[in-house]
């Protein structure tokens, strides 16, 4: 769901950047006083798990790919403030490192995956969980949640695609930006994300929250402050896992829709590259998708996986070791 | 006072490593050399990505210590080489950039996970000159005991000047004056000292570590990244 | 056994020992007293071997020393072997990375085999319940602990005669009660002991001969003492 560079005029991707503003300031306002300094290392063990969610590309039929984000998964863990910072760090290593996503769109990756992906699943979860009585109601409300969170996600991305044809056209009348108008990018864009990528989020999401009620169930929210400043060692382990698990994401062949290359739009389908693509920003990132020149794919894919999860926990270590812990010692 | 009381630390928590320091220093005296030698991005980023997992792994403060000289380095080299973006060869200027992360990096975290004592060991056990790790290791002890000793003059001067004191014009010259007057007192007492627990010149040491198993696992990365830089550089061709 | 032969020192005009003439005996624990400025820590640089009289001959077992001999490296080793002195100022005599390195460095420089230099560092970690700070830099030890790490790495090399300059100056009273009892217990037909202290009771617990020193440095008079009670000479 990552929107390259160039497929949004700018104008589009300084209104969404615009939008984030405030997001962003008021989650880290949230998150600096409710997560305790301790936890802080946490979300770079989330981000660490939403980065590696979305290196787990999953073909569907019709040649496109897509993957989960596991935004949902961290608003319930650690709060839908701290997922969208989570979230919001792990896009920008993708865009400035691995070229996933574009520069100037983060702004509207962030809206996407990092805003509203969150915020809906964790008040669809929440709302179901209080609602019904049963056993097991957490996990129902994360199956949904997760599932609705992504697919709104996908919407407002459908949307953002959709409408850059009609705003935007050169001289000669051709789109400037991406060329596939509402009527393609919207059925394009949920048909993947109702079928396959849901159930994938859900899975994710569903499958590690288990994991985390097993292993180590202090680690929510609105537990008390836990003890330990370690990240539990059942989680660790099912992070390299995965890690090393990665290069399965490359079996899925094909770009994901809405993620082709420039060199690639004219063959998707459009016909004609849009100049917007072809004199917009190129930006060069160090690990473009992921992979080391000369490399086999594999390789590159799973070191980039061990340098995206380290960076991450790095960057919250380091914002843990500079915050002051609002809350008093007890 | 700040560097001292890092440098005070450092020894008042000693963290044995579990392989021989020699070894460690060797290896990653190697790392370096490799990457520097490297024609293709794949080992250095290779490197890169085993730090980063170890470093990951540390406290939020170790984290701290360890990225501040790596971060410094790496702005400055980009600053420097930011002329051959212009100049129509960024790569340069990013593998440049990449090869110094590195090194700085694998310096840094060896810096920050071995105690003092270790490194000078290493450095004996890799036969370097006596003189040479004779005087790093006074460097430590008298840097913190004549940075007390400053400090003392200095609270002195403070409780005896009356209202705000002037730094260029006050006693600076006479406090770093003593300082170093100290300095040679002590160096000459220490001297006598030793002689006295008869140390003839000659720096003996004692074999603080037998080499293990553990050891000898770790000797294996030797000829391991040898062998993964010669087969990136053929990947190349 | 030491013996002083109308030791004098002079530096630079200024006399600092005026014609010592003494025998320090073994098995004996001799107390050194006088005011400052009295020369004590300048004989005790010369007992040490670091300075040499100017005049008068000073002997150890009967061998006279020399600056000319203290030149020769086994010379050297084999006198200081002899001799333990614990400085005053345990900083400058502190200068390794632990407790343990402390003692053992004399001990690596002697050349004794590492097993013997390990049995040794315990023994005298032990006995100077050095235990909790073993591992720690001497230069971050506070006062008492800084001497018993000082005494420790002097007394690992078994030395014969031990010459201690102040050796509870600095200390509280529960480290003065400490070395007190310690340096009492350390008393042995095979060791002969010089302390230089201004203490008197100190003095009183320790000592088996108390000499005096005075103003013009020279010795003034000694006085054994039995069991604490003065008798006259």
């Amino acid at each position: 769901m990552h929107i390259p560079d160039n497929y949004l005029s700018p104008q589009t991707c300084a209104v969404m950047a615009a939008a984030m503003v405030p997001a962003w300031i008021v989650s880290v306002k949230k998150v600096k006083k409710e997560i305790p300094k301790e936890k802080l290392p946490l979300m770079g063990v989330a981000a660490a798990f939403s980065f590696i969610s979305m290196m787990f590309n999953i073909p569907i039929p019709g040649g496109t790919t897509g993957h989960a984000v596991g935004g949902t998964l961290i608003a319930l863990l650690l709060g839908p403030y701290a997922a969208c910072i989570s979230v919001s760090v792990a896009l920008l290593l993708q865009a400035l490192i691995f070229g996933d996503g574009g520069v100037l769109s983060f702004g509207a990756n962030c809206f996407n995956m990092a805003f509203v992906l969150p915020f809906v699943g964790y008040a669809v979860a929440t709302f179901i969980s209080s609602r019904q009585k049963k056993k097991g109601k957490h996990i129902l409300g994360a199956a949904v949640g997760s599932y609705l969170g992504i697919n709104a996600a996908a919407l407002c991305a459908a949307i953002e695609f959709g409408i850059q044809p009609m705003l935007f056209r050169d001289t000669a009348g051709k789109a400037m930006y991406c060329p596939y108008g509402l009527n393609i990018s919207l059925p394009a864009m949920l048909i993947g994300h109702l079928t396959l990528f849901g159930l994938a989020e859900v899975v994710f999401t569903v499958g590690v929250l288990l994991f985390v009620q097993k292993t180590s169930p202090n680690l929510r929210t609105d537990q008390h402050r836990s003890e330990t400043t370690q990240t539990p060692l059942p989680l660790r382990i099912l992070l390299g896992a995965l890690v090393v698990l990665t290069p399965l994401g490359l079996l899925a062949e094909g770009t994901a829709w809405g993620e082709w290359g420039e060199n690639e739009i004219a063959a998707a389908g459009a016909g004609f590259t849009p100049s917007g693509m072809t004199s917009g920003l190129h930006y060069g990132a160090l690990l473009p998708d992921y992979s080391v020149a000369g490399l086999p794919e594999w390789f590159g894919y799973m070191l980039s996986a061990v340098i995206g999860v380290a960076a991450l926990i790095i960057i919250f270590k380091l914002i843990s070791s500079a915050h002051r812990s609002p809350v008093a010692e007890s | 006072m700040h560097f001292i009381s890092r440098l005070m630390e450092n020894d008042a928590q000693p963290k044995p490593s579990k392989i021989l320091p020699a070894l460690r220093i060797f290896v990653c005296i190697l790392c370096i050399l490799l990457c520097a030698l490297a024609k293709n991005a794949f080992f250095v980023v290779a490197v890169i990505a085993v730090e980063l997992l170890r470093l990951a792994l540390q406290t939020p403060n170790m984290i701290r210590q360890v990225l501040k000289p790596v971060l410094t380095a790496v702005f400055f080299t980009a600053l420097f080489l930011l002329p051959a973006v212009f100049l129509g060869s960024p790569r340069t200027m990013s593998t440049v950039t990449l090869k110094v992360f590195e090194s700085v990096l694998v310096l840094s975290m060896m810096n920050a996970t071995m105690t003092w004592k270790e490194v000078t060991d290493a450095f004996r056990a890799l036969h370097a000159p006596q003189i040479f790790v004779f005087v790093l290791d006074m460097a430590v002890r008298f840097l913190v005991i004549l940075g007390r000793y400053s400090n003392a003059i200095l609270e002195a001067v403070s409780l005896r000047s009356v209202g705000k004191t002037n730094w260029k014009t006050s006693q600076t010259g006479g406090i770093l004056g003593t300082t170093f007057l100290k300095s040679q007192q002590m160096s000459q007492e220490t001297s006598e000292a030793m002689a006295c627990r008869c140390f003839d010149g000659e720096y003996k040491s004692y074999a603080s570590r037998r080499f293990c198993t553990l050891d000898l696992i770790y000797l294996l990365l030797i000829p391991a990244l040898i062998a993964l830089f010669f087969y990136s550089e053929w990947m190349m061709k | 056994m030491i013996q002083l032969d109308d030791v004098s020192f002079s530096y630079q005009g200024t006399t600092a020992v005026s014609h010592v003439t003494y025998r320090f005996e073994m098995g004996k624990c001799y107390v050194l007293h006088g005011p400052n400025g009295c020369g004590k820590s300048t004989l005790f640089r010369i007992l040490n071997g670091l300075d040499f009289p100017t005049s008068g001959r000073y002997l150890l077992d009967g061998e006279e020393i020399t600056e000319k001999k203290m030149k020769k490296p086994e010379f050297a080793r084999a006198f200081h072997k002899k001799i333990g002195y614990v400085f005053q100022t345990s900083e400058v005599q502190l200068f390794t990375k632990s407790v343990e390195d402390e003692i053992a460095f004399g001990l690596i420089q002697l050349g004794l085999p590492d097993s013997e230099v390990q049995k040794r560092v315990e023994k005298y970690i032990q006995l100077l319940h050095l235990q909790p700070i073993r591992r720690r830099a001497p230069f971050n030890l506070s006062g008492g602990e800084k001497k018993r790490t000082a005494l420790a790495a002097v007394l690992a090399m078994e030395p014969p005669v031990l010459i201690l300059d102040e050796p509870i100056s600095g200390l509280d009273d529960e480290g003065q009660e400490w070395i007190t009892r310690f340096i009492s217990g350390m008393k042995s037909p095979d060791k002969l002991m010089i302390v230089a202290t201004h203490n008197r009771t100190f003095t009183q617990r320790i000592a088996d001969v108390e000499v005096l020193m005075n103003r013009d440095h020279c010795f003034e008079q000694s006085r054994p003492l039995e069991n604490g009670a003065e008798t006259e000479l």
